[in-house]
């Protein structure tokens, strides 16, 4: 009985929830019964509702019901459970990222890849556009136009391609004429938003009172210039939109929700406004959706959408074409570099091409080349062209011009100075003129034969230094003469001095002899007795070697005088 | 930032435009052209640590009862009253103007300014007229378009009072 009139805690613990425990039963079975009677049923519910399980076990039952009796557009219930809410999907995020990657995947992925696509879709046709507008004959209309007018190309297409576009959206405090929030699209013709505003409102205070109108008859349509004004009045604020072309009507409508819209969101602000437009910037999103505009570009339909493989294929075109104008251009300028060095080649000297072939790659060139004539390694470089792509062989030959053939023998034969070098062209004799020592002469005599293109040697106006030298002294001494005016053989003192004179010449005249390599004789004329006298004394006081001192009978017959004469004799006499 | 508009009220010919050039863009014409209906421009001031992007309804001077009555007033946190010092009928219609305000529009912040104290010797009030006027108890501010001088206090001064009276409010 104790079990029914004393409700224990969980697990057999004190009573729960600060309820106070029944007062013990007084004993006695009689008083026990007499309750249950009275008071058993009520009782046993009691101890239902005081049972957490059966009471979760009925709270859950009612809450879902609860909750759809309330609806979804209540306020209060939704404020209530948001918190919890987020928390709880915070939650889960922070902790649980990958259950709530797994259950966002199927949501997000296709949003994903439908937005790539049609931003790869519009960027193609983006391209297309601007492909067809730059090669077009339409295109250069606009070019035309837009350097007539001042104005950018992109916005002389736009008016041109564009049916309407809504450029900027004002919401303006009715009262003050405030500028709460603006949107306007990209590339818009940039005013004072502010100015715009309060202007609007100011003429809208004008017409109101000028014309006395009611608010809902008031301006809600100007056009300035291309531009219309559009605007939509609203309990606490106007909602103003420029728009450039022909709008819908039903731009009108959604001009008209959005600003409701707002004075839904912040109805109560707007109201209240006292200069503070930090609320306003929660509209932006819903101005910028005002933002629409259309274009009459017809989009290309999906049949032929293969648009985006033509632009590819025509980019290809184009490159193709660009790199085949630019090789072509590359093997012009090839061309013209060839040609020059070949027109180079043809007016040397002493370089003769017996074959080219300027197309082949290397190109090639054989000829015959004199080892005086320029280098063609160096023509080319003058001429631009790259080493590696010339294939070049030259034989050697000796080139026969006159200039050649001079050239090759001042650099075999090595005149000295004061002589010089020249080729009669009839006869290919190399006239050899001026004076020059006999030893180069003689080497000049062996070589000249072997200069490619000399056929002889012309040496009339040579002189020989060293024999007109010996000559020189050998005239010195025939011009000598020992006199005898007595009968006596004896040498008196003044015929011993010329007979010394004779031999210092007849010296000279020997070394001079020595350079030709030859060798000199002195030949004393006169009676016999006389010159044998004077040709001793020659080699025994004057130092003249006996050898070369030979006495001869007198030349003209005179016998009173000695004379004297030089020879010269083939060999050299041995040294000393 | 807080946007507050304004209006500038006067008699014709005081120097209201001016002011607001002077101002706004720190050029003063010698030139006068009469402002029809308002003009609207503005300029950020600061306002001690508050910046105030002022709306400047230029109004066109008109009789008391008329400006007091404009619905170009709607709005407005406050109002620059403006009378000429060489004239002295402006200095009591912009009185009038001031008391016909405040009657219509409640207790809206209003700084009073004479303008052309640059022609100080052609002035012809006196110093009753300078003493602190029915509204507020504060003087009004002498300022000269053409010099520049005292114009910004005067708009300073209004917009501390606009931001004041949204405290008290």
């Amino acid at each position: 009985m104790s079990e029914r009139s004393v409700q224990p805690g969980p697990n057999g613990g004190p009573p729960r929830n600060g309820h106070p425990a029944p007062a013990p039963a007084p004993t006695g079975d009689g008083f026990d019964e007499l309750r249950a009677i009275l008071v058993g049923p009520e009782q046993k519910e009691l101890a239902q509702l005081r049972d957490p399980e059966a009471r979760l076990e009925e709270i859950s039952d009612a809450i879902p019901e609860a909750i759809a009796r309330r609806g979804p557009n209540d306020k209060l219930l939704i404020a209530s459970l948001r918190p919890v809410a987020q928390e709880t999907v915070a939650q889960l995020v922070k902790f649980k990222p990958q259950f709530f990657a797994d259950l966002l995947t199927p949501v997000i992925a296709p949003t994903i890849r439908r937005a790539i696509a049609q931003a790869f879709e519009s960027t193609l046709e983006a391209l297309r556009q601007m492909t067809e507008r730059t090669f077009s004959l339409q295109g250069l209309k606009w070019r035309l136009e837009a350097m007539r007018s001042g104005v950018s190309v992109a916005e002389i297409a736009l008016r041109h391609t564009v049916l309407y576009r809504v450029e900027q959206v004002f919401l303006i405090h009715k009262e003050t004429g405030v500028l709460l929030e603006f949107a306007a699209a990209e590339g818009a013709p940039g005013a004072d938003s502010d100015m715009v505003s309060g202007m609007l409102t100011a003429v809208r205070q004008f017409m109101s009172d000028s014309f006395h109108t009611p608010e809902a008859q008031n301006v809600d349509a100007v056009k300035i210039g291309e531009f219309l004004l559009w605007v939509e009045p609203g309990p606490h604020a106007i909602l103003a939109a420029t728009i450039r072309g022909t709008p819908p009507a039903d731009l009108h409508g959604l001009l008209q929700d959005t600003l409701d819209g707002i004075h839904v969101l912040l109805g109560e602000t707007l109201e209240k406004f006292a200069g503070d437009t930090k609320p306003f910037e929660a509209c932006r999103p819903e101005l910028a959706a005002c933002l629409r505009s259309e274009s009459s570009v017809p989009v290309r339909s999906r049949k032929s959408g293969t648009s985006g493989l033509k632009v590819v294929l025509g980019l290809l075109v184009v490159a193709l074409a660009g790199w085949l104008i630019a090789r072509g251009l590359a093997a012009r300028t090839e061309r013209l570099v060839r040609q020059s060095y070949v027109d180079a080649l043809a007016t040397q000297r002493g370089l003769v091409t017996t074959f080219i072939d300027a197309a082949s790659q290397p190109m090639r060139v054989r000829g015959l080349r004199d080892p005086l004539a320029v280098d063609p390694a160096q023509l080319a470089r003058d001429a631009g062209l790259d080493p590696h792509s010339l294939d070049e062989r030259w034989e050697t030959f000796f080139c026969l011009e006159p200039d050649f053939v001079l050239r090759r023998a001042r650099g075999e034969l090595m005149p000295p100075t004061g002589v010089t070098l020249d080729l009669d062209r009839a006869n290919r004799a190399l006239q050899v003129s001026g004076r020059a020592p006999n030893a180069w002469i003689v080497q000049m005599r062996r070589n000249a034969r072997a200069v490619p293109g000399v056929a002889r040697v012309d040496e009339t106006r040579l002189v020989d230094a060293d024999l007109s030298a010996w000559r020189e002294l050998a005239a010195r001494a025939e011009s000598v003469t020992v006199r005898f005016t007595s009968s006596d053989d004896a040498l008196a003192p003044a015929q011993r001095e010329e007979i010394v004179r004779v031999a210092v010449i007849a010296r000279e005249a020997a070394e001079a002899a020595q350079l030709l390599g030859r060798g000199t004789q002195v030949e004393v004329s006169g009676e016999l007795f006389r010159a044998s006298a004077v040709a001793s004394a020659l080699s025994s006081t004057a130092g003249v070697p006996p050898t070369v001192v030979r006495a001869a009978p007198p030349a003209t017959g005179s016998t009173d005088a000695v004379s004297f004469r030089l020879l010269l004799t083939d060999s050299a006499p041995p040294p000393r | 930032m807080i946007k507050k508009k304004i209006c500038l009220l006067g008699p014709p010919g005081v120097g209201k435009t001016s002011l607001v050039a002077r101002f706004v863009k720190s050029i003063y014409s010698e030139n006068y052209h009469a402002t029809v209906g308002a003009k609207v421009d503005k300029k950020t001031v600061l306002a001690g640590p508050h910046a105030v992007e002022l709306m400047i309804w230029d109004m066109a001077g008109d009789t008391a009862e008329r400006l007091a009555h404009s619905p170009y007033l709607r709005g407005a946190a406050g109002h620059l009253v403006v009378a000429d010092g060489t004239r002295p009928e402006t200095v009591e219609e912009a009185r009038r103007l001031m008391a016909e305000v405040l009657t219509l529009h409640g207790a809206v912040p209003i700084v009073f300014a004479i303008n052309k104290c640059d022609l100080k010797s052609d002035w012809a009030i006196g110093e009753t007229d300078l003493a602190p006027h029915v509204y507020g108890g504060d003087p009004p501010i002498l300022t000269s378009a053409k010099d520049g001088e005292r114009v910004e206090l005067a708009f300073i001064t209004l917009a501390e009072r606009m931001l004041a009276a949204e405290i008290v409010a």
